[in-house]
């Protein structure tokens, strides 16, 4: 036999296994079809779940973020606005001087009379 | 080698992850099922490859996710058998159950060149006994000869695909067709 003719009988060869191949593919049970079907929806649909899940997840973080500041700015504001505001910032000494110093002040108004 | 006229690479300009995937799913099922001889297992790598390339190599040109679907692909499969060898050293009482091939042999080793004579093929060209043929191949010449001749890859494709060298896959290539000319011809 030929080079030719074996390379031609090779090429006819392969060709009826890749047939043979095709054909196969073709006759697949519509149980695998299916499935293949499903395996990709959701290989493709991972993917777009995930890139729509970035931006829900910041903005989840944005919201979160504001939510927190703006407790922080009204907790600032109840203080402000409670009386003796200052005093309560103070340190525990200085209740302790006032304290005295009214007292002090109470004996000698005492002892005036 | 393509079932079309229109080149790979011209096709893939105007194509979507999801219609290329569509395009190489039966393939790629029928070269794992080849491969594994379960539908299932066969399933399950199918999904993996389709997941790691969408998540990996989608924002890649189309031109380039048919080499790499078809390296994920085959990495995937011969992970297969590397557990199934380490299954099998672990469970060594154990036999499968459906297990057409004794893979007591060292299952890497036997994805070399290695056929062994008892490996027949009845039948002539028809499905089956071609699908039979094929699973008779150790397993790099079934991956070879269904890339390069069934697929269409070129050599250096098919090699990256398989992660070996130029020369491999033409042994490979070579052997499988004189293998599958053999079973086929003694019938």
């Amino acid at each position: 036999m030929s080079k030719l003719e074996q390379s031609s009988n090779n090429d006819e060869f392969e060709k009826s296994i890749n047939q043979a191949l095709d054909d196969s593919i073709d006759n697949l049970s519509p149980e695998v079809r299916r499935s293949l079907n499903q395996i990709r929806v959701n290989a493709t649909e991972k993917k777009s779940t995930r890139f729509f899940l970035v931006p829900l997840a910041s903005s989840f973080v944005l919201i979160f973020a504001v939510l927190i500041g703006s407790q922080q700015g009204t907790e600032k504001v109840i203080i402000e606005e409670t009386p003796f505001a200052e005093v309560l910032q103070e340190d525990l000494e200085l209740i302790d001087d006032l304290e005295f110093i009214y007292w002090i002040n109470e004996e000698s108004e005492s002892a005036n009379l | 080698m393509y079932s079309d006229s229109k080149p790979y690479e011209e096709k893939a300009l105007d194509l979507t992850i999801e219609q290329f995937l569509a395009s190489v799913e039966r393939k790629a099922f029928r070269m794992a099922e080849i491969a594994t001889k379960n539908q299932s297992d066969s399933l399950d790598i199918v999904q993996d490859t389709m997941i790691k390339l969408v998540e990996k190599y989608a924002h890649k040109p189309a031109e380039q996710w048919k080499p790499l679907f078809y390296r994920i692909l085959h990495s995937r499969i011969m992970d297969y058998f590397r557990r199934k060898k380490i299954q099998q050293s672990i469970f060594f009482w154990k036999k499968e159950p459906n297990d057409e091939t004794d893979y007591s042999d060292d299952l890497i080793d036997s994805a070399s060149d290695h056929i062994t004579p008892e490996r027949e093929i009845t039948g002539a060209q028809t499905i089956e006994k071609v699908t039979q043929a094929l699973k008779q191949l150790p397993p790099r010449q079934q991956q070879c000869f269904l890339l390069r001749s069934w697929e269409g890859l070129s050599v250096i494709e098919t090699a990256h695909a398989m992660s070996c060298s130029e020369g491999s896959v033409k042994t490979h290539y070579s052997r499988a067709k004189q293998s599958l000319r053999q079973a086929i011809d003694h019938e």
